[in-house]
């Protein structure tokens, strides 16, 4: 039973990772590949842990992984993607929003001015 | 059966790692590489849990801690880098 769920939380987390790869190599811009490839390596990180806990028996240290993972993934992904932005690489042209741009060259995304 | 899930997924991270140095050697601008990079990183990452799985050892842990903080500081880096002396706030 152990093994099948393991098994289980193994196929789900390298099926995530190579959803990711697909999307870095078939976005069109530096923002969508960000978007893609943080969030599917997360959490196919997360599946290949939970199958590597649930093979060992008890947790140990891949929950200091799991949970540096999960925090410092996004804040990379949005510091590249911050400066990225404020150094002028476009968007695709199929875009159709840009906050930053509206609320000025500062960055500071502020909802209530309009 | 564990066994075998193992080596297929072995085999599934390690071709999806192909697209991550397509996407380092092609990439139009830094950010790019920068992304594909960190994918390229947790790739490596989700290699060597695998591989302690098959092995049926703990000791590999420690190269996985080590390569999450390299990661992300790497990242962070070439962020402010890029930004070209600017301050983040």
């Amino acid at each position: 039973m152990i093994e099948i769920i393991a098994c289980l939380a193994l196929l789900t987390g390298t099926f995530f990772i190579a959803i990711a790869a697909l999307g870095l190599a078939r976005m069109p811009d530096i923002y969508s590949r960000a978007h893609a490839v943080t969030k599917a390596t997360t959490l196919g990180m997360a599946g290949v842990l939970s199958a590597s806990i649930a093979v060992f028996g008890s947790p140990g240290a891949e929950l200091l992984v799991m949970l540096f993972v999960v925090l410092t993934n996004p804040v990379g992904a949005h510091m590249i993607a911050r400066s990225a932005y404020l150094n002028g690489i476009p968007m695709t042209e199929m875009s159709i929003l840009d906050e930053m741009k509206r609320a000025g060259e500062h960055g500071s995304v502020d909802h209530d001015t309009d | 059966m564990i066994t075998t899930v193992a080596h297929f997924c072995l085999l599934v991270i390690a071709l999806s790692l192909i697209p991550a140095l397509y996407r380092i050697v092609r990439g139009p601008s830094i950010a790019d590489r920068v992304v594909a990079a960190d994918a390229l990183t947790t790739g490596i990452m989700a290699i060597v849990v695998v591989s302690s799985i098959v092995l049926h050892t703990r000791d590999y842990f420690d190269a996985v801690m080590a390569m999450a903080i390299l990661g992300f500081f790497g990242t962070v880096a070439v962020a402010k880098y890029i930004l070209q002396g600017r301050p983040i706030d």
